[in-house]
């Protein structure tokens, strides 16, 4: 229980990642190492993700059923189907194994793809500032302007539903706040000495932002991406709900849920429990190991978080 | 796009529906279990939907039988949003259709199987099925007063027959038999054909033939889209309450003087379908003319509903573009039909409707193929070893033993979520025939369709009319105007022309049979199978009880449906 | 000040303008064309011919080049016509008067039942720092935090249909026409929406009153002999509440978003399922407005908020 507390206050003093080891493979290692010890809360939740992840490359030998086939039978929990059957007659348990997939997919790709794009905006706009950066804000105020999902949703049906424009779409809503946290960081780092000498020793402008001014950013926007796989999660399982975003028969958790509690007046409760769960879960891992990221990079970076 | 297949659904079979409440309401004692006593005759012979007599249509003044009482508010829960009021140009008929009335309607007291005066009272046919003459009723009067004559009917035919520049006439296509309506007198109108047609009185039945005023036509430059015209049915409009309601009241000067029975309609907006059930279920309205399977079992093992199960003229479809290889030869189209079981597509979608084993005419209409014949036929059966054997073979004379792969086109929803699957898991299973499904909003599906953007698409589709003519004109004969497959066989239309004009029963029903025949042996599409309908009514209370009575004969006026 | 909230409101303008061709823009690529059919109950669809299709065009304006169309549309929301639905041809704006208030009771309620359940929640977690009861409310905290809303909205859905077989009524019932019916509809999506608020309130608020805690003035307070109720009461709690009063603001317009999902949920008939029902529909000029009062009122929040920040924390004023 203490452990939890000490991940959640952030109280604790967190140490920096630091190059003391030699090798690169070693010295990863020891900061996983120092990971865990820092937070174990966070390494379960490490734990957890790293679980699903091996269930979605693997979902084709640990799944019991194929997820796709119907029996046509609709039925609650049984041993042959653990999780119960959907309104096809398909095994639950199965499309939640397969879907895991799916969530990992856009997951992985939308926050590495939006906020890829917003480093660098990011980067761009602080550094250069001036025009540049007046017209990079009002942009990034523009996009901000929306509620994240219903920005994604305009995309969606402008881009029709598909596994690709999914990724697209939620990738977009995760530039903007990518990119403000990214400037924020660049606009401190501008003003530091070192910076400011190898811009009197004439550096050009592209190498000192890719050499010193880009490395200072990392671990904010590491930090950023580890909370971003939580919102993308839920952002995919909110448009799929909806209808519009992973098209079926294709398993993904937002989707199985979709229509469910509209199809019957006493809808089966296990379709709504069980996929509602996988999301719920990944969601609090990823946020766990995000907070845990954070105080374990740099405790100061919360306040720019919050 | 619930709303939309559902609007489409059910204004196509609201006919149907009605006979619930003459099922439900004639035999006034034990309200619960006439329902499902009606529901299993339903599902026995869907046709024969009035288990007694329940009531009488002497010149076309229907009665129940009992006491009916007057007073009372119905409620209803169905969507009830309309493009616009205009019903010649597409405006909902379910909402409008209360407040018209047409020249004929069909008789709710025998099940919708005869053909009933409404504003005509009497008719005369000729010999050569050419000539109609009507009767019209004297002393009618619009709700704005001005009486009706045979100069309205005149006005309303010919916008529909000859629409002015910017008026989109729905029903054009329909009376392409009629060459001139022409007023013989105040109240007698003669309709000349250039064709026979032995339904043509049906089709003047239908919901959407509704008579308007010449006076409204005129006032309104011929476009009734922004204004809600007077009529002469039994419902006067009060309010629209924009997606909320409707409320309209009873027409005191209805020229039935004993009807309407209830003091005035609520028509409430529900659109999601499921909604529907749970509307009448939890008690916010009294009666929905449709509801989603799984709220009708609910409604059915509950004491405080009814519900019953009715024949319906909507379907659910897998349409072939013969356009597209493979799909231009017969014997893949007809492989698929064999190796697809209906049995199990019905289990698929039991979540959201009831459907049925059909044939290419539905239950219902007098031509249909009896439905134990269709469970014994190749395609149709439940047992599919013989047909799967069946379809490889044609499969393997085609050039194509081990399958092949194709789009197939479908409306997001359950359509998409449960139809399409299914189809594809047996498709692949049974032909090794690999699908890719692709969605769209049901909004665009039939724009995709007639850009024949499309190998296999799944809809649904409906007709007013239950005789097979008018569809298989506009769906299968070459260049019909919804044959967006570009189906053509020449050996159907000539059977189809000969379809058309006959005007002997036994004769035509040969001829139908060998149709059915003919397309089982080259099908245009994929028949899944026309819907039940499934009503539910709340009997919560006395005064509703009665109020069902009343209500009885407030819709055999409003609807002609 | 004043200058200051000048300049904010300035900043405001090219961003509302942005949000305005955005839309505009995207609504020009959507695909496929919704004109090209009329929907009949008799004859299943009805295609229109070309020339119709031509007429129905020049009726709607769509004929002409796009800064004349946008154009067109900006006149015609400034004067406040929001068009009609394409579909069913009801006026937008009155569509919007009626679904309107009840999605944003829904939002406000989910704010204020946050500060209700998630204040004192995090007060009482940090008074009793690492006792059982912050260690169980700190639990819980994580949990609400990760479901998504529109999932606890269908757990609440599915507790009380299979419990006491309600489900929440499906018309519209205002407030001032009936209080009780209206929260019929509108509490329990209100909880649904807000739990996840109350969660991320309740975890400011400890850590805000944590930090206020070991301030000088608020020991100071204490040695004067002040008992720890009255401390907490005239120090702590003000204190914690500032944060979370101004991140509400902010929160308020994500969960406007958020209500899209929960209305689904429930079935409520709120602007959130107006506007799924129009992206589905393809109803464009819907979609149009719908996106762009999501974003107004959304930008105006925006801008509430900074203002809000400025009247408390003076410093940002001179930044």
């Amino acid at each position: 229980m203490s452990n939890l507390s000490t991940a959640i206050s952030n109280k604790n003093p967190a140490s920096l990642p630091s190059s003391e080891a030699g090798g690169v493979g070693q010295r990863t290692l020891s900061a996983i190492r120092r990971f865990i010890r820092s937070s174990p809360v966070g390494a379960v939740s490490l734990a957890i993700w790293i679980i699903i992840i091996f269930m979605a490359i693997f979902a084709p030998q640990i799944a019991p059923h194929d997820p796709l086939e119907p029996t046509y039978v609709e039925e609650g929990p049984s041993a042959a189907h653990i999780l119960g059957t959907d309104r096809l007659g398909r095994d639950v348990l199965s499309r939640i194994i397969f879907g895991a997939r799916i969530t990992l997919l856009v997951a992985f790709i939308s926050v590495l793809l939006g906020d890829a794009i917003g480093f660098l905006w990011g980067i761009a706009s602080g550094y250069l500032g001036e025009r540049f950066d007046l017209i990079s804000q009002r942009l990034v105020d523009v996009l901000m302007s929306f509620p994240g999902l219903i920005l994604a949703l305009l995309l969606m049906v402008v881009l029709g539903a598909g596994l690709t424009t999914v990724i697209i779409a939620i990738a977009v809503t995760r530039i903007p706040s990518s990119t403000r946290i990214t400037r924020s960081v660049v606009l401190t780092v501008k003003e530091t000495s070192y910076v400011e000498a190898a811009r009197m020793i004439g550096v050009p402008t592209w190498a000192i932002m890719l050499r010193h001014v880009a490395p200072q950013c990392v671990a904010p926007i590491l930090v950023v991406a580890t909370l971003h796989l939580g919102a993308a999660i839920f952002a995919e399982s909110a448009l799929s709900f909806l209808g519009m975003g992973i098209p079926p028969p294709a398993p993904s958790w937002g989707n199985m849920l979709g229509g469910v509690l509209a199809a019957a007046f006493r809808p089966p409760w296990w379709l709504v429990i069980f996929p509602g769960l996988a999301i719920t879960i990944s969601i609090m891992a990823a946020n766990l190991i995000g907070d845990a990221l954070r105080d374990f990079l740099d405790p100061k970076l919360r306040q720019r978080l919050d | 796009m619930k709303l939309r297949t559902g609007t489409v659904w059910t204004v196509l079979s609201l006919l149907l529906v009605l006979s619930l409440i003459l099922a439900a309401c004639a035999p006034a004692a034990a309200p619960a279990d006439a329902g499902s006593a009606a529901a299993s005759d339903a599902e026995a012979a869907p046709a024969a939907m009035a288990p007694e007599a329940p009531g009488t249509a002497d010149d076309g003044m229907m009665r129940p039988s009992g006491e009916p009482k007057h007073g009372g508010i119905l409620r209803t829960a169905f969507g009830v949003t309309t493009a616009h009021f205009d019903i010649h140009q597409g405006g909902s008929t379910s909402v409008l259709a209360h407040m018209y009335n047409g020249l004929v309607r069909l008789n709710l007291v025998d099940g919708l199987r005869s053909v009933i005066p409404d504003l005509a009272t009497s008719w005369d046919v000729s010999e050569d099925g050419l000539t109609y003459v009507f009767h019209l009723r004297e002393g009618v009067t619009f709700h704005d007063g001005e009486p009706f004559t045979s100069a309205d009917v005149v006005a309303t035919f010919n916008r529909i027959m000859d629409p002015p520049e910017g008026v989109v006439s729905v029903f054009k296509d329909e009376l392409v038999m009629v060459d001139s309506v022409e007023a013989v007198d105040d109240l007698t109108v003669q309709f000349n054909l250039n064709a026979p047609r032995s339904y043509f009185l049906d089709l003047l039945a239908g919901t959407g033939m509704v008579i308007y005023s010449a006076k409204s036509l005129a006032e309104n430059n011929n476009d009734l889209r922004e204004v809600i015209a007077p009529g002469t049915g039994a419902f006067k409009y009060v309010e629209y309450q924009t997606a909320e309601k409707w409320i309209l009241e009873r027409n005191e000067n209805y020229w039935d003087s004993e009807l309407p029975y209830v003091d005035g309609l609520e028509l409430l907006h529900v659109p999601a379908w499921s909604d529907r059930g749970t509307a009448v279920l939890t008690g916010q309205a009294d009666m929905s003319w449709n509801v989603a399977y799984e709220t009708w079992v609910e409604g059915e093992s509950r004491d405080d509903v009814s519900v019953n199960k009715l024949a319906n003229f909507g379907a659910y479809w897998l349409f072939y573009n013969t356009t597209k290889e493979p799909l231009n030869d017969a014997r893949v189209r007809r492989a698929m039909n064999l190796a697809v079981s209906r049995q199990n597509l019905i289990k698929a979608f039991s979540s959201q409707e009831q459907i049925n084993l059909t044939r290419w005419v539905p239950q219902g209409d007098p031509y249909a193929t009896p439905p134990e014949e269709i469970a014994t036929l190749p395609g149709y059966r439940e047992d599919k070893t013989a047909d799967i054997e069946e379809a490889k073979a044609l499969l393997a004379e085609a050039g194509y033993p081990d399958g092949f792969s194709m789009e197939l086109l479908a409306a997001a929803g359950p359509q998409a979520e449960l139809l399409a699957p299914a189809i594809q898991d047996m498709l692949q299973r049974n032909l090794n025939i690999q699908t890719e499904i692709r969605i769209i909003e049901r909004s665009l599906l039939v724009e995709e369709q007639k850009a024949g953007n499309f190998e296999l698409v799944l809809d649904t589709r409906g007709h007013g009319l239950s005789d097979i003519s008018p569809r298989a004109n506009l769906w299968w004969r070459t260049g019909g105007s919804q044959n967006f497959g570009q189906y053509s066989n020449a050996d159907f239309d000539a059977l189809l022309d000969q379809i058309d004009s006959e005007l002997d029963t036994t004769v035509r029903a040969d001829l139908i049979r060998q149709a059915e025949e003919l397309l089982d042996q080259d099908p245009p599409s994929l028949l899944i199978g026309y819907t039940f309908h499934l009503p539910m009514w709340s009997n919560k209370s006395d005064v509703f009880c009665s109020m069902r009575q009343v209500e009885w004969g407030g819709f055999i006026l409003s609807g002609q449906e | 000040m004043s200058k200051y909230i000048l300049n904010r409101i300035l900043i405001a303008i090219p961003t509302i303008i942005g949000i305005t061709m955005l839309i505009f823009l995207a609504m020009r690529v959507l695909p496929g064309d919704p004109l090209a059919i009329v929907q009949s109950e008799s004859t299943g669809a009805y295609v229109l011919s070309d020339d119709e299709l031509q007429q129905l065009r020049a009726s709607l304006g769509l004929d002409q080049p796009y800064y004349i169309q946008y154009l067109d549309w900006m006149r015609q929301v400034l004067s406040g016509n929001f068009g009609t639905s394409f579909w069913t041809n009801e006026p937008i704006s009155a569509l919007i008067a009626r679904r309107g208030p009840i999605t944003a009771q829904i939002a406000i309620m989910a704010v204020i039942l946050s500060w209700l359940i998630g204040v004192p929640v995090g007060m009482l977690s940090a008074m009793w720092r690492n006792s059982m009861l912050d260690y169980a409310s700190r639990l819980t905290v994580t949990v609400f935090i990760a479901m998504p809303s529109y999932w606890v909205g269908m757990l609440i859905v599915l507790f009380t249909v299979l419990v006491y077989s309600w489900r929440p009524p499906l018309t519209i019932i205002q407030f001032w026409d009936d209080p009780i019916g209206n929260m019929q509809i509108t509490l329990l999506p209100s909880l649904a929406l807000g739990a996840g608020l109350a969660a991320v309130t309740a975890r400011m608020a400890r850590s805000a009153a944590l930090e206020v805690m070991y301030e000088d003035y608020v020991r100071t307070a204490r040695a004067k002999g002040l008992s720890y109720a009255a401390v907490v009461w005239r120090h702590v709690f003000k204190n914690a509440m500032l944060p979370v009063i101004t991140t509400s603001g902010l929160a308020l317009g994500g969960l406007l978003g958020g209500a899209v999902s929960v209305e689904k949920a429930f079935g409520i008939p709120g602007l959130g399922n107006l506007l799924v029902q129009a992206l589905t529909e393809r109803d464009w000029m819907m979609i149009q407005n719908l996106v762009l009062l999501y974003g107004l009122i959304f930008a105006v929040i925006n801008l509430l908020v900074d203002l809000s920040y400025a009247w408390f924390d003076p410093r940002i004023r001179y930044e």
